[in-house]
């Protein structure tokens, strides 16, 4: 097997439980070596707020500050941190639009998402233009092996890109996300859960539970990243 | 867009963008970016085949994962180029102050000819033979002639130390340096340097082309390094292959009489090539494991240290560098050395250390093998069996000995479980090329 992000050639490492309960289907598209870059991480480690791996327990400084703004934070669950190896990763799936990527992290996602229910699983969307240029949406690649998903946003194009804007610029951005009313209707009263690919400043995330909750004010969500 | 950037230079374009571009430049050259059956897609700048499945976006179009380093390809894009027009004005003068041996000389007239009548050519130069002073006369009668030139390595470190050397010889021509992951955006220069890779983006521009260490590019992808130059070459063009270890495909071509070939076997400095010692050493892997050096290696070492010879220690894997630097350590206290691998960020920096003999020894995998040279050097390589090691790599390894004029000779020493087939052909290669120096 080629492994998708070094490409060099790699036998799956199974274990004895593996082979006798058939659990082929759950192995990896990366290698070992590949996958030890990305640092996973740990539950009990996470901020409660967005997750992020901490040395100490509660808050993290930032989510101290979105705090003021809003009292209830968005209990943001990533599955790693966004270090070289996932900045390396992103650059590669959507910058360079290498969609077989979507893979990677599918089977370790699979095992995240099956510890927290949920009734619909909601994607971040992109605009057209970047849909159209791309080819598809980075999120729902990343998520939708995963979970069924249910496209319920959109997203106005915006005139510069997020990623050219620093930190300041992106806090003041004003929301990006329309409800689609006929889909948001269902949702009174369920909860969902809100994916994105990564967690950066929690804007992104913020506008978003907004605009749903502003469509329907009975639902209840929570929100879960790749990476933070 | 100018049109000079589309000289014989390949660039991906939607359709409103080619529609727009044709009536900006009369003579582009479109065509689909990729070909489709009904089961699989065909990359037409790479060649790559994909069943369709495999490598469709969600939007329906479908895109080339090999070639998407150089930028993606999709089905529903254009490559467009405009024909070379050659609109340079060459040099006027050699900026390169050296002089070349009279075997040297012999071998650069050589050289021009091929540039001059448009022959392939494969030579078999030696490792320290000087190749790149001998390309220097046919290099600048093809640009004076205002012919495009480009040289291409599969390794970016030996076009990264080409380059300097280039520049030093040709200062009145612009040399472009292209690379993966490169700041610099791509300009229309007659003179280009690049890794292989690269090639894919030209179409039918050069007039002379020269693959450096040809050799470096694994067997595998011989097919696709063959597409990449039969594309960016001219239909009436030289192209010249380097290497001191050519494999079995070039040679192949020899046979068929596609490719020419003749032979450096000399070194500039006149001495052979050091022979590898052999050490067959059954336990060295368990040694190490147990936390001892193997026996072999700490003898060889020894000698090392109390002659004071810098040297380069090879190992086949990065996992095997930090406990054999910590028995280096223990062993040997005052030795200055460090380990470095492909993926070091302090790369560059270490090698430089070592060049200006701050350090002693490096430890390393096989990075070092090619392109860096070191004045004064000798090779241990630990576990020189390894499958990683093939038979070039080898030869590579053993050539970083005896480089420079000052200190022709020196010891390469190979410690391994057991005699591999790489291992057996790297020494008859080395003995081969110096019978035919007539040592
Ligand atoms: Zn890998
Ligand atoms: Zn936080
Ligand atoms: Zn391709």
């Amino acid at each position: 097997m080629r492994c998708l992000l070094c490409q060099q050639s790699f036998i799956q490492s199974l274990t004895l439980a593996d082979i006798i309960y058939f659990r082929v289907l759950t192995t990896s598209p990366i290698c070992l070596n590949c996958h030890r870059k990305f640092l996973q991480i740990e539950p009990d480690l996470a901020c409660s707020g967005c997750g992020r791996l901490q040395t100490r327990q509660g808050l993290c400084q930032d989510c101290l500050t979105w705090q003021k703004k809003y009292p209830q934070l968005l209990h943001n669950r990533a599955l790693f941190t966004y270090n070289d190896a996932m900045q390396e990763f992103f650059k590669q799936y959507k910058t360079s639009g290498d969609y077989q990527l979507s893979n990677c992290f599918t089977s370790v996602l699979g095992q995240f998402l099956k510890k927290m229910p949920a009734d619909d699983y909601v994607p971040i969307p992109t605009d057209t233009k970047s849909y159209q240029r791309r080819g598809f949406n980075p999120v729902c690649g990343i998520f939708g092996k995963v979970v069924p998903l249910y496209e319920c946003l959109n997203k106005r194009e915006l005139p510069v890109k997020q990623a050219h804007k620093n930190r300041s610029e992106r806090l003041a951005t004003a929301q990006p996300f329309q409800a689609n009313m006929d889909k948001c209707r269902p949702l009174a009263g369920k909860q969902i859960i809100l994916l994105d690919d990564v967690y950066t400043t929690g804007r992104t995330l913020f506008h978003a539970r907004d605009c749903l909750l502003r469509a329907v004010p009975s639902l209840k969500i929570t929100t879960v990243t790749l990476a933070r | 867009m100018n049109c000079e950037a589309l000289f014989g230079r390949l660039e991906i374009v939607d359709q409103t963008t080619s529609k727009t571009w044709q009536d900006l430049f009369p003579g582009l050259i479109v065509q689909p970016a990729m070909s489709l059956t009904n089961t699989v897609v065909t990359c037409r700048r790479c060649q790559a085949r994909y069943s369709k499945k495999s490598v469709q976006l969600p939007s329906g179009t479908y895109y080339c994962p090999t070639c998407l380093l150089l930028g993606r390809v999709c089905s529903n894009e254009y490559l467009v180029s405009l024909p070379e027009k050659n609109h340079f004005t060459g040099p006027t003068e050699l900026t390169w102050r050296g002089t070349l041996t009279p075997a040297q000389t012999e071998a650069a007239e050589m050289i021009k000819q091929i540039f001059k009548q448009h022959r392939q050519h494969l030579l078999w130069a030696v490792t320290g033979a000087g190749k790149t002073e001998m390309l220097f006369p046919g290099l600048f009668a093809a640009l004076s002639q205002g012919k495009r030139v480009a040289i291409a390595s599969p390794r970016i470190d030996v076009c990264l130390e080409l380059l300097p050397r280039l520049q030093q010889a040709f200062a009145q021509t612009e040399i472009m340096l292209l690379y993966g992951d490169q700041p610099e955006p791509y300009h229309y220069t007659q003179f280009v340097l690049c890794t292989t890779h690269q090639l894919l983006r030209f179409y039918q521009a050069f007039d002379v082309l020269v693959i450096d260490e040809v050799d470096a590019f694994p067997f595998a992808q011989d097919q696709q390094l063959h597409f990449a130059v039969q594309q960016a070459r001219k239909t009436i063009s030289a192209c010249l292959y380097l290497t001191a270890t050519p494999g079995p495909a070039l040679l192949q071509q020899v046979r068929k009489g596609v490719l020419g070939l003749s032979y450096l076997p000399r070194r500039y400095h006149g001495h052979p090539l050091a022979l590898p010692h052999r050490h067959l050493a059954l336990n060295w892997y368990k040694q190490l494991r147990k936390g001892r050096l193997p026996s072999v290696l700490n003898r060889l070492l020894k000698d090392k240290v109390q002659r004071q010879q810098s040297f380069l220690l090879f190992v086949p894997k990065i996992a095997l560098l930090k406990p054999l630097a910590q028995l280096l350590s223990n062993n040997f206290a005052n030795l200055k050395f460090t380990t470095v691998y492909a993926a070091d960020p302090k790369r560059a920096e270490k090698v430089q250390a070592m060049r200006q003999e701050k350090l002693t020894a490096l430890l390393t995998t096989t990075i070092l093998e090619r392109g860096v040279t070191f004045k004064n050097i000798e090779v241990i390589v630990l576990g020189s069996d390894d499958s990683v090691f093939t038979t070039s790599a080898l030869v590579q390894m053993a050539g970083r000995v005896g480089r420079h004029r000052d200190y022709p000779t020196g010891r390469v020493d190979f410690i391994c479980a057991g005699y591999s087939c790489a291992m057996k052909q790297a020494t008859k290669q080395i003995k081969q090329i110096n019978q035919k120096a007539g040592f």
